[in-house]
């Protein structure tokens, strides 16, 4: 990595995706800008999800909903990734599209400006609870040789994810360097349904807030949940020195 | 002043104890003294203290998410009625690791709501540990053991008793056969007895019972007066 000293200002393009759907890519996009909150790193977030944005629903201060396959809105996301005040972006992409989203950033020359050290991208990668998710490695690699690149297991919704034969797994992290694991705890499925329904960043719940700001009657119980849900997220992502990466210490 | 809101806890790691004996006495004291409480019976198979009390105590099943919220979530309701938690021996280490999960402690304390452990102690080496490691795991929790000479008798002179991680006690007396019967008929109120005993009841039985109950009554009075007095301690 080019940025074994400090960069002021370095902008980081985080993207947040899996191959497959329904595993979690957006509850991890809004764990990350919950912990950057909380960090005191304001970040922007585009949601790829379009027309209809999830992400949009419980971060709309700071998410746009765009369609990562269109020439307008690729401009929206990258040339500004230079120019705007904001230095972290997260990129929350649709499912099943990692890999043409991936596409789509090496042919418009962004992953060629990652190698020349313009941007410190980072890739969350998603795995679901399937070997298939291993064959994803697999496609998604040759594009982040330049990249911080993050396989996440997403346990929030999911207490049976399958026993990673720590063999075959040797076999595919052999092919990814610089990749390391992040895993997100279970989260109690009530309490997920509740801040679903809120429909507000996870510490907005904890905080017993609604989403205008004002006292909301959330169940302590629930709130307790999320609240250690989020220090154990916060642990995980201080284990990767997430803030140190942004700010490219390492 | 405003004051605390008491949350007491009646557990022990083993069964037949006289749990569900302490947690109603202790009801029956607020009742007794003009106060109402708010009780849990985590018992979901065999729930005692809610049938003594069908108006106070609610049965919560810690085994689902609406058990746990319909405990938890009025136990941090700081409204300076007290709660009285009779927490079923099976439920000890879920009810645990449930306050560590929500932050119950803590939220507590910001709400001055002041968790009490009101621990049955039998001697046994279950209990003397899990004592232990309730103490070290929450240090600032109060923990009051439960001294009851009926379940375990003699247990002051034991060299056990000293083992425990604790200033304070409760003493429970042993009962005799016959008060023991008269006061486990179902519907049979504690506070009501002492409000205004029944006519027919026998003088002697009227008696015993009185001075059983009143010498656990004083203990619960002095504890209260004792938790008034470090409040204002810290006050001043």
């Amino acid at each position: 990595m080019v940025g074994s000293v400090a960069r002021f200002g370095w902008p980081v393009p985080i993207m947040v995706g899996a191959d497959k759907g329904g595993v979690g890519k957006t509850t991890v996009a809004r764990a990350l800008l919950d912990y950057f909150a909380s960090n005191n790193v304001i970040a922007r977030a585009f949601d790829t999800e379009h027309p209809r944005g999830t992400l949009h629903r419980f971060h709309p201060d700071v998410t746009e909903v765009v369609d990562i396959t269109q020439t307008p809105d690729q401009m929206r996301i990258l040339d500004t990734l230079n120019t705007s005040q904001v230095k972290v972006t997260v990129l929350d992409t649709r499912a099943g599209a990692l890999t043409t989203s991936l596409a789509a950033l090496r042919d418009v020359g962004f992953l060629d400006a990652v190698k020349r050290g313009e941007f410190n991208f980072m890739l969350f990668h998603i795995l679901g609870p399937s070997l298939a998710s291993l064959g994803e490695i697999a496609e998604t690699a040759p594009f982040v040789s330049d990249a911080n690149y993050f396989l996440v297991r997403n346990y929030v919704n999911d207490s049976t994810f399958f026993d990673w034969d720590p063999a075959t797994l040797q076999t595919y992290f052999g092919k990814v360097k610089n990749a390391s694991e992040v895993a997100i705890p279970k989260l109690n499925a009530m309490a997920y349904e509740q801040v679903d329904l809120a429909g507000t960043p996870w510490s907005t719940f904890v905080a017993n807030k609604a989403a205008g700001g004002e006292p909301a009657q959330h169940s302590f119980t629930l709130r307790g949940y999320v609240r250690t849900w989020q220090s154990k997220n916060a642990e995980e992502f201080n284990r990767i020195r997430l803030l140190d990466l942004i700010n490219g210490r390492i | 002043m405003k004051n605390r809101t008491l949350v007491f806890i009646v557990c022990s790691p083993t069964g037949r104890v006289g749990k569900t004996v302490a947690a109603r006495l202790l009801g029956d004291y607020f009742l007794l003294s003009g106060r109402t409480f708010v009780g849990f019976d985590t018992d979901t198979h065999e729930p005692s203290f809610a049938a003594r009390f069908p108006q106070e105590v609610v049965v919560s099943d810690l085994n689902t998410i609406q058990g746990q919220m319909a405990l938890i979530d009025p136990l941090l309701v700081p409204d300076g009625v007290p709660k009285i938690v009779d927490l079923w021996h099976r439920s000890l280490e879920g009810f645990f690791t449930l306050l560590d999960h929500t932050g119950f402690i803590a939220e507590a304390r910001r709400l001055a709501i002041e968790p009490v452990l009101l621990y049955l102690a039998d001697g046994s080496p279950r209990s003397v540990e899990t004592a232990g490691h309730l103490a070290a795991r929450y240090p600032d929790l109060q923990i009051v053991l439960v001294n009851n000479e009926g379940t375990a008798p003699g247990l002051e002179e034991r060299e056990e008793f000293d083992r425990y991680p604790t200033g304070r006690s409760f003493k429970i007396a042993a009962l005799d056969p016959v008060l023991r019967q008269t006061i486990e008929e179902p519907g049979f109120s504690l506070s009501r007895f002492m409000l205004m005993p029944p006519a027919n009841m026998s003088i002697v039985v009227r008696a015993g019972l009185r001075e059983w109950l009143w010498r656990v009554f004083s203990q619960f009075k002095s504890f209260e007066l004792r938790m008034t007095l470090e409040e204002t301690e810290h006050l001043g």
